[in-house]
């Protein structure tokens, strides 16, 4: 490997990855909280319409949802996205719909106690998802979260298919121009590997500050100690680990 | 090009709608020509396949074909040109989707792929060769003989190499089908398949530094009994053939001149593979 292939490929590559995650990651979070708080409305219509976006784009493959955007739209409506938003949609649209489910599933999992308590206080239904439903809801969500946004790294790579110069697509040039393969995959490997450790610690953090904001202690970190922090934490928190069902 | 596109068929399946207009650009239309020479720059599709368009060890665009490009389009008006690397497989669905403005990947001109787009006369002709492993135990030389001993044959995506297998009895699903040179390369050293079948010159440039895998003598792969001379040009979109019409004619100035092969020969080839045939025989 010479300077010159880490310089115009491989790092440029890192960037672009990076930038990928990040504005699909944004993109899948607005998807994400915008189609999974529609799940729980109380009209039939808009529970229906948030239900079937989430079947549609989690049944569709992403990949194809890509090149679709990418191919085919320019010839259907005159216009080409550029590459990036192309392949930021595809990932956001998709992963937005496996993130709708995880906040579903996470409001559903607030004691019922909780919204009752903001009826009688006659809270608006607003009032009652921002200051009571989602605080609780959301340190719920944050281990799937992590483990949907390493997903979406990787998925990352996708759009290399596309020719976009992310981290695989400058390991396929440079594999090529070195006609050499394990060097480049080896290293690919661990830049994606760096990558997403960072993330999995900045959502464990991330995790830690929103328990601590309704009063949690943080996870354990195992041992004794760890055990009887766990029995703390369950006389103090009224989240019951339930899952699924529930009217919404 | 034999790829009728896994791209389309399957990606037409996923039927989704309304999107907003950020971070378009409008899909042009009209005298492509015109428009380049505005722009000052032209989009080459290139795959990074070695020698005709690909990224050399400092990371930077090269290959005879965009070497090419860089003369005629000069010529033409348009000062830059701004490869594009893709692979293989995408680069005519990237053409007609206005990716980039002419595929310069020494492209081979062939019936299928004259459905599709139009070509320029061919600026080399070429024999096939295979990736086989040191000291080619298996003792193939061409097709036929390959299909005779049932040897595992290999090649790339979309590649004419494909019908040519064919031709000589292969069934397609019995070709393993490769990203590029490289992959199928290290798939001949693993094991994976006897002999990964492709254009002489690629094969030679790839072998190069490996210790387990080597090319065969270059060949002329026979179909239906005729020997088959390859010829690559550069590709253009079914509308453009203004352009195509002006690049051919700087094309075949460079070809008497002498300039051509003197491009050329940085990248391997040899008077032999200079050429007269025209993308109209070639596309019958």
């Amino acid at each position: 490997m010479t300077a010159g292939l880490w310089e115009h490929w491989v790092l440029p590559g890192i960037w672009i990855t990076i930038q990928l995650t990040i504005y699909s990651a944004a993109l899948a979070a607005v998807v994400a909280f915008g189609i999974g708080i529609a799940r729980t409305h109380r009209l039939r219509t808009v529970r229906f319409l948030a239900g079937f976006y989430t079947e549609v784009f989690r049944g569709t493959s992403s990949l194809v949802l890509m090149f679709w955007i990418f191919f085919v739209l320019p010839q259907l409506v005159g216009w080409a996205l550029v590459p990036m938003w192309a392949a930021v949609l595809a990932l956001g649209l998709s992963y937005g719909a496996y993130g709708a489910e995880i906040v579903r599933g996470a409001l559903n999992s607030v004691a019922p106690a909780q919204r009752e308590a903001g009826v009688a206080l006659s809270f608006s239904p607003w009032q009652r998802m921002r200051l009571i439903l989602l605080p609780q809801a959301i340190p719920e969500m944050i281990p799937p979260f992590s483990n949907l946004l390493v997903e979406l790294l990787k998925g990352t790579a996708l759009v290399s298919l596309l020719g976009i110069g992310d981290v695989s697509f400058a390991a396929y040039l440079v594999r090529l121009a070195t006609t050499e393969s394990a060097e480049i995959y080896t290293i690919s490997l661990v830049i994606y590997f760096v990558l997403a450790f960072l993330l999995t610690r900045g959502m464990r953090s991330l995790e830690r500050k929103t328990k601590a904001g309704i009063g949690q202690q943080p996870e354990p970190r195992g041992g004794l100690m760890g055990k009887l922090n766990f029995r703390q934490q369950l006389a103090t928190s009224q989240v019951p680990k339930s899952s699924g069902g529930g009217g919404a | 090009m034999r790829r009728r596109s896994l791209l389309f068929g399957a990606a037409a399946v996923g039927a989704v709608g309304a999107l907003g207009a950020a971070g378009c650009s409008k899909v042009p239309t009209g005298d492509t020509l015109a428009r380049l020479k505005s722009q000052g720059t032209v989009r080459l599709g290139i795959a990074g396949e070695a020698p005709y368009g690909y990224i050399d060890e400092d990371g930077a665009f090269t290959g005879e074909a965009v070497e090419l490009a860089k003369v005629i389009f000069k010529r033409l008006g348009v000062d830059s040109v701004q490869p594009v690397a893709t692979e293989f497989g995408s680069l005519i669905p990237g053409l007609t989707t206005q990716q980039f403005d002419v595929v310069s990947a020494g492209m081979y001109i062939n019936k299928e792929r004259c459905q599709q787009v139009i070509f320029s006369d061919p600026e080399y002709q070429m024999l096939d060769s295979f990736i086989v492993r040191k000291g080619n135990p298996k003792k193939i030389y061409n097709y036929q003989d390959a299909f005779k001993i049932k040897a595992k044959m290999g090649t790339g995506p979309a590649y004419a190499e494909i019908d040519y297998g064919i031709a000589a009895g292969y069934k397609r699903d019995e070709i393993s089908i490769f990203q590029d040179p490289v992959a199928g390369m290290n798939a001949v050293e693993a094991g994976r398949i006897d002999f990964f079948a492709g254009t002489a010159l690629t094969g030679r440039g790839v072998v190069r530094k490996s210790t387990k895998a080597e090319a065969t003598e270059a060949f002329a792969p026979i179909v239906d009994g005729e020997k088959q001379i390859d010829g690559g040009g550069f590709t253009f979109r079914p509308t453009d053939t203004e352009l195509r019409d002006a690049f051919n004619v700087e094309i075949h100035k460079m070809k008497k001149s002498g300039e051509l092969f003197r491009i050329l020969k940085p990248f391997g080839f040899t008077k032999d593979e200079m050429t007269t045939l025209t993308a109209k025989e070639l596309c019958k």
